[in-house]
């Protein structure tokens, strides 16, 4: 009697953790989804579809010990899906144009990525970075927005370390590549009115 | 990188839901869990707990309608007021609260379902009988008061004239089956005057029990369905149609009776049946013989199923009155003889007796007695030769005035004596005995005779012999 109690104690708690659970993360799903998806009302319904989706699987009877990662998850797996249907470049594509496979980044390391984002302006990346394809976005804001380690990343969208270092490694030169053509875009402009002066 | 992920994080942080977005979030989010609630093995502490405060729609209120209870409800509600409801009422009685519902909505669903002019004259025929039964019935537990008593015969004047309107409208499309119709009304009429009649009889003196209005109405209606006779010529066809599809009826009913009748009253209706063939049978013979009114037997034959029926399917009917009442036995030739022939033994005995009495009676006595006598003997040849000539109804008629001329006798001559007459004694013995029972009785009568008038046993040769001159 005193263990079926108990349970029911632990099963009354479900909705509570739920609701805590929205109410600890909504803000942050959304910033997630807004960067990803870069349209406010569709971020906004996607965070509703990664909650409504949650609960349902609680209603199954499962178990989650944590609302954070299993939440990410979902988001992703549905801006995933968002992004299925506006039927962007694959990763595998990218790897064709590049003539590079990940397999020739096992070297990659967690010190290399840093090296090359402390060469990069956030502020500046930030407006650029809904230029960059969303296998790269994803990893990037998961990365430095979200503040997920590499490992939780490569958990979360179901690919090995390796791949996801490399997709931060790439996303990050995209990201400087475009900040210096566009530094570069605004030098030329500078010197021709400077030219036109005199 | 720190100063990269600062720097990226501090303008993502730019990004936040706004206050109205996150409520409008938050109330879809409820709303759904709310839809969709855990199961109940998963519930415990949660949103169907009203002491749970957590969640708050200032948006709306959740009104829960519960469509599963409802349909629940709503399905007993129907189950008891359109099933149950009219099934109890059927054992209503005036007076009962269910009696409007037996009347207003049972008998009346049921007039809806008579689809021919014969079906709705029977069911209407039918609730008449019913509320006859009622009456009895409250009559034999002493509450038939003389308002209800009032209502009931109201009801059987009203059933009758649309009975009478149902019989009018057959015969507006097929006059023979209209007179048909009426016939077989007559028959229930018929019975359940006679049920009534025997009822008044032995409690018109008792408060509560006497229906001498309901008899009242009854017997008015009868006198005007039969002053309202149709003269219409009547076809052995129809009749015999409809005689076929009665007795059919009347068997079935014997049937379904089962044990709840006697091997006696079985055989009985039995009897009553076979006569009602036995009647078709002759009716049908003498179809082409003018001196056979066939159609008036097989009337005869149509009302004696009728009434028949009203007995197999009134339980308040067979309570009340013997089937021998309703429709008595039609004799065959044989009984008819027999019974003739009974009768003459039964004459032959007391002159007898009286006979044996000549010789202590005289002046006008024994004259009156001799004279009589000798009437006897005549009536009782003429008796003898119509039974050979197979004229019963002559032969039942003569023998009837000379056992009536011999009962007289015998009363006459023994009051002249002081003693008493031997007829009260040796009556119920001759009805049912055989031939060689009838010779026996003669015998232990005689023996009587000798008991009271001569314990010498002298004169009881003489009067044995007289006895035999007679046979």
């Amino acid at each position: 009697m005193a263990g079926q109690k108990q349970q029911d104690n632990m099963e009354g708690d479900h909705e509570k953790r739920f609701l805590k659970a929205f109410e600890d993360y909504n803000d942050a799903l959304f910033r997630h989804a807004s960067m990803r998806v870069s349209d406010r009302e569709r971020a906004v319904d996607i965070v509703h579809d990664t909650y409504t989706k949650v609960w349902a699987y609680v209603r199954q009877g499962y178990q989650i010990d944590s609302f954070r990662p299993f939440l990410y998850k979902v988001l992703n797996n549905l801006i995933i899906d968002e992004y299925r249907k506006k039927r962007e470049a694959s990763l595998d594509a990218i790897l064709d144009q590049e003539g590079m496979d990940e397999g020739s980044f096992s070297e990659l390391s967690e010190s290399t990525v840093e090296s090359l984002a402390a060469t990069i302006d956030g502020r500046k990346a930030f407006d650029l970075l809904q230029e960059l394809p969303d296998e790269y976005k994803e990893v990037i804001v998961l990365r430095f927005v979200d503040e997920l380690k590499p490992k939780e990343i490569s958990l979360l969208i179901e690919e090995s370390e390796n791949v996801v270092s490399v997709r931060i490694h790439r996303g990050l030169k995209m990201l400087r590549s475009r900040i210096e053509r566009e530094e570069k875009s605004i030098e030329e402009q500078r010197n021709l009115r400077k030219d036109k002066k005199k | 990188m720190k100063r990269f992920s600062e720097q990226l994080k501090k303008k993502a942080n730019g990004l936040s839901l706004k206050a109205s977005e996150r409520r409008d979030l938050r109330a879809r989010v409820v709303s759904y869990m709310e839809y969709h609630p855990l199961p109940k093995t998963e519930q415990g502490v949660g949103l169907n707990n009203k002491e749970n405060t957590a969640i708050k729609t200032e948006e709306f209120t959740l009104v829960r309608f519960d469509f599963a209870t409802w349909a629940r409800f709503t399905s007993a509600f129907a189950v008891l007021f359109v099933i149950l409801l009219p099934v109890i009422a059927e054992n209503a009685v005036p007076g009962d609260a269910l009696y409007r519902v037996k009347v207003g909505f049972n008998e009346e669903v049921r007039s809806t379902l008579s689809f021919s002019p014969y079906q709705k004259v029977e069911w209407e025929t039918a609730r008449l009988e019913r509320r006859i039964a009622e009456a009895r019935l409250l009559a034999s537990e002493g509450k038939l008061t003389p308002e209800v008593e009032a209502v009931v015969a109201y009801a059987v004047r009203e059933h009758s004239q649309a009975a009478k309107k149902g019989i009018q409208t057959i015969s507006e499309s097929d006059s023979e089956e209209g007179t048909i119709a009426k016939l077989a009304f007559t028959s229930v009429l018929d019975v359940q005057s006679e049920v009534l009649e025997k009822g008044e009889a032995s409690t018109s003196d008792q408060v509560g029990r006497s229906v001498s209005a309901i008899a009242t109405a009854v017997g008015e209606e009868r006198a005007s369905a039969a002053a309202e006779a149709s003269i219409e010529p009547l076809s052995h066809e129809k009749l015999l149609a409809r005689i076929e599809l009665e007795t059919t009826n009347a068997y079935e009913y014997l049937n379904s009776l089962g044990d709840a009748a006697t091997e006696a009253e079985q055989a009985d209706i039995l009897r009553r049946l076979n006569d009602i063939n036995e009647k078709v049978s002759v009716a049908t013979a003498g179809i082409e013989d003018e001196a056979v009114d066939h159609i008036a037997l097989l009337i005869n034959a149509l009302t004696d199923t009728r009434k028949l029926i009203s007995f197999l399917t009134n339980i308040d009917v067979r309570e009340n009155v013997t089937v021998d009442q309703l429709v008595p036995v039609t004799l065959t030739a044989d009984e008819r003889a027999s019974l003739v022939r009974a009768d003459i033994n039964e004459v032959g005995r007391i002159t007898t007796t009286v006979n044996g009495r000549l010789i202590n009676l005289s002046g006008d006595v024994l004259t009156k007695v001799v004279s009589g006598l000798d009437q006897v003997g005549t009536l009782v040849n003429k008796a003898t030769s119509s039974l050979e000539a197979e004229e019963y109804s002559a032969a039942e008629k003569v023998i009837g005035e000379a056992l009536n001329l011999a009962v007289d006798l015998d009363y006459i001559s023994a009051a002249d004596l002081g003693g008493t007459t031997q007829e009260t004694t040796s009556d119920s013995e001759v009805d049912n005995e055989t031939p060689l029972e009838e010779e026996t009785t003669k015998k232990s009568s005689t023996t009587e005779a000798l008991e009271v008038d001569d314990p010498s046993g002298v004169e009881t040769a003489s009067s044995t012999d007289d006895s035999s001159t007679v046979d």
